[in-house]
């Protein structure tokens, strides 16, 4: 199945983990246009491929982490904190 | 009803499960550590001030390497995550630690909850307990992954667990109140081909 | 009569008793029901799937298609099980399947005559989709009853399976599937080197082919070097050995699934296991060959009527014929012939065997015919003699028949390896001309395939396979194999084989023994272009029962692929998905049954709910109190009466389900400010506040009350069911969207066990209860907060109410939460306390016309529940930029109101569809809907909430609430939302 390597405990099975969400989107400013925010919630791009996206280690240290997950093969080539990017750490 | 023994009136998450009939030549052996004072410390572990502060009042260092522990005496501390911390202390001590541990750290921005009575602490032993684990959790509990000393935070049956390995072989785990039963009912069942007993 | 023991094999003396459809039989320690069956003579052992032909042991492992058979009664019924794979245990019952009344004189054979007279036509491929149409008003009377009657092979138990199944995970370093020769040299090298191995086999006896070996004098050193292999492999630490287990899959990351058999307490263990490198030594299994009555019981292939022989010590005939187009079948002749049985003939559809095979056969006295093959197996329920003919050398004819008596034919067709396992990690096999056969091309990450299973049949050579495989794969993880001995012997590995795909002449060719598909179904298909490999599996059905094709799918896509005029390459193989065997759900649901499908989470008051007599209710993962109900009482005795008392006396309630969070840090106050639509920076130490979170499209997402103990520190509360998910919001929005907020949130639900005390003397019964807190209005207002010691319990007593009357919430630490309440209810006992339960506290909050999840369903914003004034205008909050688009604001939008049934006994139905027509048909304008009801004991009448459309302007409008489910029409009266306590004076008092 799915592993995950957390960054605090170590490689741990999907089942410990809860899926967040696209981690590509930029939040708008709190004034932006209700157009931008509309955006911001409903629109995706679904790549088929690496994909970026948020996982909670909700069964483990409860830390929100940043994984590089690819659609297709599920093949995970990075893990990472939510603010950290794997383009920086390659 | 206000000069009430306080200690009768107390009740352990497992304190109803007592009842069971032990095995003879039992495989796992299951001991409810009770009411241990339990708290939830949060700070910065790159700030001294904080640090040093936390030594001072538990009289012993807190654990940096991911999932870690100290052990002092009765005291115990386990990683959890870079800023969070479990500290386990003797029966009835938790409230003054959290106030020495408030007033040394007075102005710091920290937290620390008092969890004791939310969780309860129990020991896992016996020559059953290995395939116990492999049937229970998906954590790899093989002493090369899951050596003395290390704190796992994971999955038991469908509740959760934080885990600590002792010198004996033996397992803590801590287990939330309300899923106590529910871990007994689970534990009953899965060491039936080994035998359960409750000291 | 045919088959008898014959030796020992390798069995020992041990005896067993078991019995075949009721009668007794007798069996040896390490029989399979098969080995067991042919040794007491047994030939029919069921019928087939369509035509009801007799059916017998065809094999003598997982790819049997004959000896189909239900294990045990009653719970423990095992239908389907496959004879050759289920060991005999003392006292076993066995029941032969799809036959009445029994195997050797089925009525149902009839659709085998059918099938004679009207060839290709009742039920040859695809027949499901043609026949039984016509007349369709047949379908339902007839038509169907039918087939369900003859459909299915083996009848699932009616009753609770009593066995128990656990699920397993384990990890190793080094997998290996497959306890054959290879497997066994390559799992005992890898463990040499430290790493953790496990190794798996389908079989109780670890060897693979070495045990079709004779155990002979000969043979003596090769079977010691397979039992100290097997020794050394259990003896190891770091080696798991699993026999019996069966390797179904492999799924992302390395993992691979077994179902493992054992004979313990727990009859089947689901096994994951975690590995890091994988060797597929999975053997490889031999083909049928295809021609006239294939099928008929006794026709077996050539390495199972060896094996019985020669490990079972079950002879399977007292006169054996072989038919091959290879060389390792003349083994099967030669091992029965040594053993003292007659062998009429060896048949040979290739023109020039090697020397070396036929001097063998001539030095036994056996006839070789080459260049010949068997037309038909012949015999009216089992094989008693065989039509052979010289086959033409183009291959397309046969002439010159005659006949060869025999009472078991081994054949075989050529050898499969068994790719599935490797085909999971994503490639596809390629076809190898030279062993006719399909092998792994490109392997997948992390994957060796070796020996047989790879298409190398040599026993040193596929042994010398594994050993670099576990070199590589040691290597690969920082470990070094270790060197072990070879084996003493070696077998050739070449075949020579000359493909045969099907016999040219006419007759029942059967390609598929379970599903009775037949080479002609396989041309029909072609011929109604069905072409691709996949269509003809799900056309004809072949490869889809129990054996999963693995003796039915190569020779059936070569037939496909000689229809088509393409090399058997181009014609490809299906896909191998998971399960590639049978496997049972019991071990899937593993303990999870029962009481352990899901938690029962118990709060610390739950023992005195239990003596106090409460029904309990599903409250998420709680089980909570519905009602207490007293002598004779019904649900709504009970509830209306626990709310006339609250409303009139004291109440009260357990509510330590809710969740709560304890939030601190110097941006604590801003943090609240952003998730919640209203100000908490505003609140002041010692007061609580009602919030209101949204999501981020606007939509109303939970509610609570949150207090503030210190300027840095507040206490949340959440309904129960979104205790956990908002937990994981709160961490997600400091961690992700506003890391430079200085706050930590810890859940400290556990920690307080809860308790909500309502009524007019809840004040009075606190204040006895704890003496030491001053409950006076001016000390203690409404939404204030107050901590307090009690007993050694820490107590946060809060006053707030959503019950319409005066109520506090007494949270407790939890280990003392239990003696709290009792507490509280002798301090109560003046007053007349009752505890009341959730229907009671549902109503009481029905009456005050609180919203909770049931009107707050994900689709409700702040408007329509009458709170948008609740809203701050001052600052930003989640939510926010959406809760103002057009279709969220509209005047139109269904709002909630109050319902008040017109005729005050008639109760309304939760779900109800509001509308203006009294007798309200499928086209009727919805206005509404009913989110919850009660009875109210105040009103006198059954009430409700709901959502209309434009409600607050109608009140005072007499509508209908239509539930067309159950056909009722209930006239109501739309009313404020408030029926009591509107103007908040009980709750303020």
């Amino acid at each position: 199945m799915i592993r995950i390597n957390c960054p605090y405990c170590g490689e741990r099975e999907h089942s410990e983990f809860t899926y967040g969400e696209d981690a590509t989107r930029t939040t708008p400013d709190n004034d932006a246009p209700m157009e931008e925010w509309n955006k911001f919630v409903y629109e995706r791009d679904n790549p088929a491929g690496e994909h970026i996206e948020y996982w909670h280690h909700a069964f483990g240290c409860r830390a929100w982490l940043k994984v590089q997950r690819n659609t297709i093969t599920h093949d995970i080539s990075w893990v990472g904190l939510p603010h950290e990017n794997p383009e920086a750490a390659s | 009803m206000t000069n009430v023994d306080t200690s009768t009136s107390m009740e352990s998450p497992l304190h109803h499960r007592v009842a069971h009939t032990n095995a003879a030549n039992a495989g796992v052996v299951m001991k409810e550590d009770k009411f241990r004072g339990q708290l939830n410390l949060r700070g910065n572990p790159q700030d001294a001030a904080f640090t040093s502060a936390v030594e001072k009042v538990l009289g012993v260092a807190l654990p940096m390497a991911p999932s870690s522990s100290v052990r002092n005496g009765d005291t115990v501390v386990y990683w959890l995550c870079p800023n969070e911390w479990l500290l386990i202390v003797a029966s009835g001590t938790q409230g003054q630690v959290e106030a020495d541990l408030r007033s040394a750290m007075d102005g710091q921005h920290i937290a620390v909850t008092d969890i004791s009575s939310g969780q309860t602490l129990v020991n896992l032993s016996g020559t059953g307990v290995a395939e116990l684990m492999q049937k229970s959790t998906v954590y790899d509990c093989h002493d090369s992954n899951f050596p003395v000393g290390k704190v796992v935070q994971t999955t038991f049956a469908k509740t959760g667990t934080t885990m600590c390995k002792l010198e004996d072989g033996s397992y803590d785990l801590v287990i939330r109140r309300s899923f106590s039963d529910y871990f007994f009912l689970w534990l009953q069942d899965a060491s039936d081909e080994y035998g359960l007993s409750v000291s | 009569m045919s088959g008898f023991r014959h030796g020992a094999g390798r069995l020992g003396d041990a005896q067993l008793n078991f019995t075949f459809d009721g009668k007794p039989m007798l069996a040896r320690a390490g029989d399979t029901v098969a080995s067991a069956l042919l040794a007491n003579g047994v030939e029919v052992v069921g019928r087939s799937f369509k035509y009801h032909r007799p059916r017998g042991v065809t094999s003598s492992g997982p790819e049997e298609a004959g000896a189909l058979v239900t294990i045990g009664a009653g719970g423990k019924a095992d239908p389907n099980a496959r004879a050759t794979m289920e060991p005999v245990t003392q006292g076993l019952e066995v029941f032969s399947q799809n036959c009445f009344p029994s195997p050797k004189f089925d009525l149902m054979s009839v659709n085998g005559l059918a099938g004679a007279i009207l060839p290709g036509s009742l039920f040859s491929a695809g027949f499901y989709y043609k026949t039984f149409m016509w007349p369709a008003a047949l379908w339902y009377k007839f038509y169907e009853p039918s087939i369900r009657a003859a459909a299915g092979m083996g009848v699932p138990p009616k009753v609770a399976d009593p066995d128990i199944y656990d699920r397993i995970q384990m990890f190793c370093d080094v997998a290996v599937v497959g306890g054959g020769s290879a497997g066994l040299s390559a799992a005992l090298s890898a463990s040499q080197s430290g790493l953790r191995v496990v190794i798996f086999d389908e079989h109780n006896d670890l060897g693979g082919q070495l045990l079709n070996e004779a155990n002979s004098d000969q043979n003596a050193d090769l079977e010691q070097w397979r039992k100290d292999t097997i020794a050394a492999l259990e003896a190891a630490d770091n080696v798991t050995v699993l026999a019996r287990a069966v390797c179904w899959g492999r799924f992302d990351g390395n993992m691979l699934a077994a179902h493992q058999s054992v004979d313990g307490k727990v009859r089947q263990n689901y096994i994951k296991v975690q590995a890091k490198k994988i060797i597929i030594a999975a053997g490889a299994i031999e083909r049928p060959l295809v021609f006239g009555n294939n099928d008929k019981p006794n026709v077996m292939l050539a390495s199972a009527a060896r094996r019985m022989l020669n490990h079972y010590g079950t002879a399977t005939g007292k006169m054996l014929a072989v038919f091959t187009n290879n060389d390792s079948a003349y083994q099967t002749a030669f091992d029965y012939s040594d053993a003292g049985i007659k062998v009429s003939a060896v048949v040979d559809s290739r023109q020039y065997p090697s020397e070396a095979l036929v001097d063998g056969c001539m030095s036994r006295g056996i006839t070789l015919h080459t260049q010949a093959v068997v037309t038909e197996a012949k015999g009216w329920q089992a094989v008693r003699s065989i039509e052979i003919a010289d086959l033409a050398a183009n291959g397309q004819s046969v002439s010159n028949r005659r006949r060869v008596a025999c009472d078991v034919l081994a054949h075989s067709g050529g050898w499969t390896p068994q790719v599935q396992m490797a085909a999971h990690g994503g490639k596809p096999p390629i076809y190898d001309k030279t062993i006719a056969a399909f092998v792994v091309g490109d392997q997948a990450p992390d994957t060796y395939s070796v020996g047989a299973a790879e298409g190398e049949n040599g026993l040193l050579a596929g042994v010398a396979q594994a050993l670099e495989a576990a070199k590589a794969a040691c290597a690969e993880l920082g470990g070094t194999a270790g060197a072990v001995t070879a084996p003493p012997q070696d077998r050739d590995g070449a075949t020579n084989i000359v493909p045969l795909w099907s016999v040219p002449a006419k007759g029942k060719q059967l390609v598929d023994i379970q599903h009775d598909v037949t080479a002609a179904d396989v041309v029909q298909s072609h011929s109604e272009g069905f072409v691709s490999v996949e269509h003809l599996k799900r056309y004809t059905t072949l490869g889809m029962a129990n054996d999963q094709g693995r003796t039915s799918n190569v020779n059936a896509l070569a037939i496909m692929a000689e229809c088509r005029g393409v090399s058997i390459a181009e014609a490809g193989t299906t896909r191998f998905r998971a399960p590639i065997a049978p496997v049972s759900m019991g071990g899937f649901a593993g303990r999870e049954i029962g009481k352990h499908f899901k938690p029962v989470r118990r709060t610390p008051m739950q023992e005195w709910h239990e003596k106090a007599g409460a029904v309990f209710v599903q409250a998420g993962m709680y089980m909570r109190p519905q009602y207490y109900p007293q002598a004779g009482e019904t649900i709504d005795d009970a509830y209306e009466r626990e709310t006339e008392h609250v409303r009139k006396k004291v109440g009260i309630c357990d509510v330590t389900s809710l969740g709560k969070i304890e939030i601190v840090g110097p941006d604590a106050a801003e943090f609240l400010d952003r998730v919640y639509i209203n100000m908490f920076s505003t609140l002041k130490v010692g007061k609580a506040r009602y919030g209101v979170m949204l999501r981020e499209d606007g939509i109303v997402y939970d509610d609570g009350t949150t207090s503030r103990f210190a300027e840095d520190r507040f206490f949340m509360t959440t309904t129960t069911a979104k205790a956990g998910p908002v937990m994981a919001y709160l961490e997600r929005c400091l961690e992700i969207d506003w890391p430079e907020l200085k706050v930590r949130v810890s859940s400290v639900s556990e920690r307080w066990g809860a308790m909500a005390v309502a009524g007019p003397d809840a004040r009075a019964t606190l204040t006895a209860a704890f003496p030491s807190v001053d409950f006076s209005n001016e000390a203690f207002p409404f939404m204030g907060v107050v901590h307090a010691e009690h007993n050694g319990a820490k107590l946060v007593i809060l006053r707030i109410s959503f019950s319409g009357e005066m109520a506090y919430e007494v949270y407790a630490t939890s280990e003392h939460a239990t003696d709290i309440w009792q507490t509280v209810v002798d301090a109560g006992q003046a007053y007349d306390i009752v505890p009341y339960g959730l229907e009671t506290l549902g109503a009481l909050r029905i009456e005050k016309g609180h919203v909770t999840g049931a009107e707050l369903d994900g689709r409700v914003t702040l408007g329509d529940v009458h709170m948008d004034g609740m809203a701050s205008k001052k600052k930003w909050f989640v939510g926010k930029n959406l809760k103002q688009r057009e279709g969220m604001v509209h005047p139109d939008r269904p709002q909630l109101v109050g319902l008040k049934s017109v005729d005050p006994r008639t109760p309304i139905s939760t779900g109800s569809i509001l509308v203006t027509e009294a007798n309200a048909t499928a086209g009727a304008d919805k206005q509404g809907w009913v989110s919850s009801m009660t009875y109210s004991p105040e009103l006198g009448s059954f009430i409700a909430l709901g959502f209309l459309r434009g409600g607050k302007d109608r009140i005072g409008e007499r509508i209908y609430a239509a539930y067309p489910v159950k056909g009722k029409n209930v006239e109501v009266e739309v009313v404020s939302n408030h029926f009591v306590d509107p103007t908040n004076d009980r709750v303020k008092g």
